[in-house]
């Protein structure tokens, strides 16, 4: 009899499970409901604890106070298997956020065709305040070939470029950082003969090492090769594209990366950067706010910037930069209300005030030209970077943003990565190429 | 046994098949047949975009790809290396256990317990160890052996056997707990006729010990076998499959075709073949076990 | 003896690194790499506070209990049902049943992914926590059913005779007689699919992204994406999600185990 009631309580408790679970799925089907209040979903990156994501979600919490018919769900996740999966159920069940981010501009045709994403260009037009205060580049980035109009507003941008450790690199004998390929090879020797690891990567991450290639194919290439890569007038197992593939290997060969590379994750070689074990590390504005923390690293004055060498044979590349540019999409099918707040929020979140919280507070970048920052509760690390953003004359972000097929960014990285394990440059090319060739 | 004396009897009987059956058709056997229509369709997983039929042409991608191929060795090398060491390691433990010695009980616990952690955990706790610059590594040295110490998730010579090792790690304490209640099973008295017969320790084991558990053997070597087809969490959470593709597995490579590359057809294909390859491989080695008794 | 020298080295094997885990879990980054095997300087209980709270694994172990527990009670009330009937009953259809739910043992949770993104899409199931439940219940089944089964046919019949002569009806029977004779092979059953459901992850990854309702395996994998460089709450969170199975296992050790192997003899 006990056990008949310990079992009707559970079975209880199950149902009350069932109740919270249905609950959550009338939510998604309630938007027309003209008595509740308007639902704005958001799926980004901007989760945990990092500064910028507490400043995003103040924003979002401005926005409820200012509009109390409006409840904001934030779905955003840090972590990128949860924010992919998340993704890709939603366009599954054709659910998507209010406002949402995909990576990549040419993969982006296929939900532009089912009209999941909005068209910015009308909205740019009708509120020139906001948009022209959008850097020009990071806007044209998404506009889509094929297709007409914009359809991602830049939220965050900066450059990739190599921030270093000058301490250790007086260490080893280097007094500037090396500006050209053949110096930074020289100093490469230098800091090995110190016994430290000159660039701090992480395969395992694999971005890093897609980052690393990157850098040096704009270099070589010049920002637009990814464009000439993606429609396929470019490919791979071109002689001047495999070359940028050798100057990866070259490095890896040389000894510059730390020993097992291809098993390291980016929190630790992060880590090995702060605390002084590497000299050098490719990365982006988002680790600003570790460099200059006293809490997080003895060197929190001695972390530089410094663009990525360029090859002596091609000065025309010398500021075709890789930058980052992170943007936000918004649903194509909004409407009423509705589609009217989410373009408000938009708005709010990439607006001159934004801008200036996220530069002063969380030391992150909006590609905005009309930010009035105050110099002083900025670091120099950060102003440096910024200065150094606003020089480049030709900006990309990665090498498979402009290439359609979604698989491009695992194949790319994962074959750059298999060089550090075995993989001649040529069997790298090969093996993206052959994903290519495999689709059509 | 009782037989079902009239219409009214079997209702009756029905009703307490009924809610199991709906739960079963509904989440197992629908999908079941989903998954093998889909393997035969292409969809880009956008809600509302057509599925196309598209015949084998799945399959034929699937087996040309070199990334499968290297991902189904991956798992014959997994598969076999399981079998050779799960049950006979798990043997010998349970065969040192059963002797009961003082502490016994600590250490059986000590075997079993990593069984039931949740194999993200336990991913994650030995990739810290395994890690370039981690915990094995670090105690290599200081004990003198540096020479031994490599990347060992990712040198192509050790990373797939590392893996297998965790895999091991994380399952002999269940095959042991079996084995121990089947020697439990042997009556003394067969041990106590071979004494008489001058059979040795060594002779025991072989043979009196193992020919008895033969039926229990065989049930955890299908049971491993199984259990190492599935395996997935361990793979995602230490290596993500890599280095370029290096540790993947069949089911690491479907979750990316689907999820990742929005190939949801190809990545069905995957998934059907995976039960194919388990069919094959139960009851292939039930008709080896068979054999064998004959 | 040689074999205790066996046994000691093996299990140094299996305690060092939950060991090391535990140590790690108390110290704070930089100690975890640079002084990885000693005690930890301070016992930074912190580590699992900010665990808890702020990474909200307190959220996800509340979570895996209510789903865990209820998909233990679903599936034993009604894989008892049915194995009642396939024990107790002769009729045409049984042989084929037992068959029948068998084989779902065999069908790995990969092969079906794709047709349940699938449903989960077009009948908006996301995030729908009694449709985990009901997915781990039906490939819990086939286990279940047959464990339960093989046990209550070894029942003797005569106490099934006595409820019959004082007039029971079928379900009185089963709920009387069979049940409350069944329950050690119920408690293995429990305890396994308890542990089965603590411990699942690829579901959960596919279509549970509410925060909110995320059960702790696929917390901890979240953890480690999101901040995964704060290896020693990390490390907590970790021994919080083995934490519960841990207990679970001092506490039912030999129901555990001999249902284990009761079940796996018996088959």
């Amino acid at each position: 009899m006990k056990k008949i009631i310990a079992l009707l309580l559970v079975l209880t408790m199950g149902i009350g499970l069932t109740a919270c679970g249905s609950k959550d799925t009338s939510k998604d089907t309630s938007k027309d409901s003209k008595d509740e209040k308007i639902e704005i979903r958001l799926l980004t990156r901007s989760a945990g604890p990092s500064m910028s994501a507490q400043i995003f979600r103040d924003i979002l919490k401005d926005f409820e106070e200012k509009h109390p018919d409006v409840v904001i769900i934030d779905e955003s996740q840090g972590d990128e298997s949860s924010f992919n999966n998340k993704l890709k159920t939603d366009i599954a069940s054709g659910t998507l956020p209010n406002i949402f981010r995909i990576q990549g501009v040419s993969n982006l045709g296929e939900y532009i065709k089912n009209g999941m994403i909005m068209n910015m260009d009308p909205i740019y037009e009708a509120d020139k305040e906001w948009s022209q205060g959008l850097t020009e580049g990071a806007v044209n980035y998404y506009k889509v070939p094929g297709f007409d109009g914009s359809y991602g507003v830049p939220a965050e941008s900066g450059l990739i470029g190599v921030f270093y450790n000058e301490v250790v690199l007086k260490e080893a004998g280097i007094d500037k950082f090396p500006e050209t390929w053949n110096e930074l090879k020289a100093a490469i020797e230098k800091i090995k003969a110190i016994n430290k690891t000159p660039i701090a990567l992480g395969a395992k991450s694999t971005y890093m090492a897609g980052h690393l290639h990157n850098n040096i194919l704009y270099k070589w290439l010049g920002a637009d090769a990814p464009k000439a890569l993606g429609d396929r007038t470019m490919k791979w197992t071109d002689s001047e594209v495999v070359e940028t593939l050798s100057y990866v290997k070259e490095l890896y060969d040389m000894g510059a990366f730390p020993e097992g590379v291809a098993g390291l994750s980016d929190d630790i070689v992060i880590t090995q950067f702060l605390k002084g074990e590497a000299a050098m590390i490719i990365t982006g504005p988002w680790n600003i706010g570790k460099f200059t923390s006293e809490e997080e690293t003895e060197y929190y004055n001695d972390i530089k910037i410094a663009k990525f060498p360029y090859f002596e044979e091609k000065p025309q590349f010398k500021d075709h930069d890789m930058q980052s540019i992170n943007p936000f999409m918004i649903n194509g099918k909004l409407e009423g209300k509705e589609k009217e707040y989410t373009i408000e929020l938009m708005k709010m979140l990439t607006s001159a005030d934004a801008a200036k919280r996220y530069a002063e507070e969380a030391q992150s970048i909006m590609p905005r030209n009309d930010m009035v920052l105050d110099e002083g509760s900025l670091s120099k690390l950060f102003q440096d970077v910024v200065e150094l953003s606003g020089t480049s004359t030709g900006i990309a972000v990665d090498v498979f943003d402009f290439d359609p097929l979604a698989s491009m960014q695992d194949r790319t990285r994962n074959s750059i990565v298999g060089m550090f394990v075995g993989n001649t440059p040529e069997q790298a090319a090969q093996e993206i190429q052959a994903e290519i060739d495999k689709s059509k | 046994m009782r037989k079902i004396k009239n219409k009214k009897d079997g209702t009756k009987i029905l009703m307490f098949l009924i809610p199991a059956l709906v739960i079963y058709i509904l989440f197992m056997v629908i999908p079941m047949i989903g998954a093998v229509f889909f393997s035969a369709s292409e969809w880009s997983g956008i809600k509302g975009t057509p599925i196309d039929f598209v015949g084998f042409k799945n399959y034929i991608s699937v087996f040309q790809s070199s990334a499968f191929i290297l991902s189904l060795k991956n798992m014959g090398r997994m598969v076999f290396f399981s079998v050779l060491f799960h049950t006979p390691i798990a043997l010998l433990l349970a065969v040192a256990i059963n002797a009961k010695f003082r502490g016994y009980r600590f250490f059986k616990a000590v075997f079993f317990v990593p069984t039931i952690f949740p194999l993200t955990a336990v991913g994650l706790l030995w990739y810290f160890i395994f890690m370039p610059n981690g915990s094995l590594n670090h105690l290599l040295s200081t004990i003198g052996l540096d020479s031994l110490a490599t990347s060992w998730l990712i040198n192509p010579g050790t990373a797939i056997n590392t893996i297998i090792f965790v895999n091991i790690w994380a399952g002999i304490g269940y095959y042991m707990v079996i084995l121990l209640a089947g020697l439990t099973t042997i009556p003394n008295e067969v041990y106590e006729a071979a004494a008489i017969d001058g059979a040795s320790s060594f002779k025991k084991f072989f043979h009196v010990t193992i020919p008895m558990l033969k039926p229990i053997i065989s049930m955890c070597i299908l049971m491993d076998i199984i259990g190492t087809i599935k395996v997935f969490d361990l793979i995602f959470v230490m290596t993500e499959g890599g280095p370029n593709g290096l540790t993947n597995l069949p089911t690491t490579l479907m979750y990316y075709e689907a999820f990742r590359y929005d190939n949801y057809g190809v990545g069905s294909a995957i998934g059907v073949i995976i039960l194919l390859i388990a069919l094959v491989l139960t009851l292939g080695s039930k008709w080896i076990m068979r054999k064998k008794e004959a | 003896m040689g074999v205790y020298i066996f046994l000691i080295v093996m299990a140094l094997v299996f305690v060092g690194p939950m060991v090391f885990t535990l140590l790690s879990s108390m110290k704070g980054n930089v100690e975890i790499f640079d002084n990885p095997f000693g005690l930890p300087e301070k016992f930074l209980i912190s580590n699992y506070v900010t665990a808890w709270k702020e990474a909200n694994m307190g959220t996800y172990f509340v979570n895996s209990i209510l789903i865990s527990v209820s998909t233990v009670a679903i599936l034993i009330v009604v894989s008892s049902m049915v194995a009642y009937v396939l024990a107790r009953f002769d009729f045409k259809l049984n042989k084929f049943l037992g068959i029948f739910f068998l084989l779902g043992m065999m069908i790995p949770m990969h092969t079906i992914l794709v047709p349940v993104a699938y449903i989960i899409g077009s009948f908006n199931l996301k995030n729908n926590i009694f449709a985990l439940i009901l997915l781990y219940v039906a490939f819990s089944l086939p286990f279940s059913i047959f464990v339960l089964t093989s046990f209550m046919k070894g029942i003797n019949a005569s106490l099934e005779e006595a409820a019959i002569i004082d007039g029971a009806g079928y379900f009185q029977i089963y709920s009387r007689v069979m049940l409350p004779l069944t329950v050690p092979a119920i408690s293995t059953v429990s305890i396994f699919n308890f542990l089965g459901a603590w411990n699942n992850v690829l579901f959960p990854l596919l279509f549970i992204n509410n925060n909110k309702l995320k059960p702790i395996s696929l917390g901890l994998l979240n953890f480690n994406g999101e901040r995964g460089s704060e290896y020693g709450p990390l490390m907590a969170a970790i021994i919080i999600t083995v934490f519960v199975p841990f207990v679970i296992y001092l506490l039912f050790q030999e129901k555990v185990e001999s249902g284990l192997a009761a079940g796996a003899i018996k088959g």
